[in-house]
């Protein structure tokens, strides 16, 4: 059994992004502990760039705000998940500004071993997930990680929109398919 | 000309805005242009709650009450806009993807099919003429696949702007770097000329621009000691 975190970025509540990491959740829970950390329910300043965590006690970054309670949230997860709507062929703002906060010596003490990928677009554009998966692989061979799949669902604007389709059965595949 | 520069550096001292300040001064060379330089770090900009709400009003303003109204309406009034800061996790530091986020109130919901195939929203500014360059630092020693997701990103974002991705910027803080890191800044301001001349660079400056300024391993020598 791993511990796994799904970084849910979007703010909207019951939307489409969220769905989907239900239903990875739903999938991945069978045999291991989810936990679903959305964006939209922690306050998280950007990154300074002032690399202060470089030499403070514990790695500690200055500003004391709710990434406190995702660093430990992360120290603890073999398995992580991002999930995000595509906003200008990226994740989320809110999303990036946990991801940016994570360039501190701390994640040299995580143990995470794998990474998956949930994204949704409104748009149908063919290209509209190449810059976020090109992104995605360089991180996986940065950090040695394990991809464990992605899955893309496009044309998906309204809450709701991802109940058409075969996103939710992917996502929750992409969980109970887990080893 | 108009030139709007997003500085999305968070730092004060930033050393992309190095570059971006000499590509300016290279640009002003050819003309007197009306600059406003944006120091993102100094907006409140909150992120995109995804509502849509700026297509029902379709004022080309955002619902959200903060300083990025303002920034769109020197966006839409700009000739030229310079987007200029550091690599942060293979994209955008996420302050001024917040304000990429955000300029979705100038366009529609309803889309267009362009003869080429390619589709996008129907834009309430005339994007045609507006010209996008791209300046972005970065502090790995050499830049394979390090900057691929962020130029497919601004590609399609921007339709083809000028890109000029830099690596090993932290050498432009570091005085004993002057020697190779002065010559980087003389070449920026003369791409700022032919930028001002001609608004496009030709692949040769590009790739002047992007040349390391010294070898990987003595890079790595550098910030190790």
């Amino acid at each position: 059994m791993s511990k796994i975190i799904v970084l849910v970025g979007s703010v909207r509540k019951g939307g489409n992004t969220e769905a989907l990491a239900r239903a990875f959740a739903n999938g991945a829970g069978q045999r291991h502990d989810v936990e679903l950390v959305s964006v939209a329910d922690y306050h998280i300043h950007p990154c300074l760039g002032c690399n202060r965590c470089y030499t403070s006690e514990g790695h500690r970054c200055f500003r004391q705000d709710d990434m406190v309670t995702i660093y430990g949230k992360l120290m603890e997860a073999e398995i992580v998940v991002v999930a995000s709507p595509v906003y200008f062929y990226g994740i989320s703002a809110q999303l990036k500004t946990l991801v940016d906060r994570l360039h501190t010596p701390m994640r040299n003490d995580f143990r995470i071993r794998k990474l998956g990928l949930i994204l949704v677009g409104a748009a149908t554009l063919p290209d509209l997930f190449d810059p976020i998966l090109l992104q995605y692989r360089m991180i996986l061979r940065f950090f040695r990680l394990e991809d464990i799949g992605t899955v893309l669902v496009n044309g998906a604007k309204e809450k709701g929109d991802v109940l058409q389709g075969d996103g939710l059965k992917r996502a929750f595949e992409m969980g109970s398919t887990l080893a | 000309m108009k030139i709007l520069v997003l500085n999305g550096s968070p730092k004060v001292k930033s050393d992309t805005f190095r570059l971006t300040d000499a590509f300016l001064k290279g640009m002003n060379r050819s003309a007197e242009h009306e600059v406003h330089i944006l120091h993102v770090r100094e907006k409140k900009i909150a992120p995109c709650r995804g509502c849509f709400g700026c297509w029902a009003r379709g004022d080309g303003h955002c619902v959200i009450k903060d300083d990025q109204n303002a920034i769109l309406d020197l966006y839409r009034d700009a000739d030229v806009i310079i987007w200029s800061f550091p690599l942060y996790c293979y994209g955008m530091p996420s302050h001024l993807k917040a304000v990429l986020d955000r300029t979705i109130p100038l366009v529609k919901m309803k889309m267009v099919q362009e003869a080429d195939g390619t589709v996008r929203h129907e834009a309430l500014v005339d994007f045609s003429r507006i010209h996008t360059v791209i300046i972005c630092g970065c502090g790995f020693p050499h830049w394979e696949g390090n900057f691929d997701g962020l130029k497919q990103m601004c590609k399609t974002c921007f339709g083809n702007p000028e890109m000029v991705c830099v690596p090993e910027t932290p050498l432009l803080n570091v005085p004993e770097a002057a020697v190779v890191a002065d010559p980087l800044l003389a070449r920026f301001e003369k791409a700022g000329e032919e930028y001002g001349a001609a608004l496009s660079l030709s692949d040769k400056t590009i790739a002047e621009l992007e040349k390391p300024m010294i070898s990987a391993e003595e890079y790595i020598r550098q910030v190790n000691s």
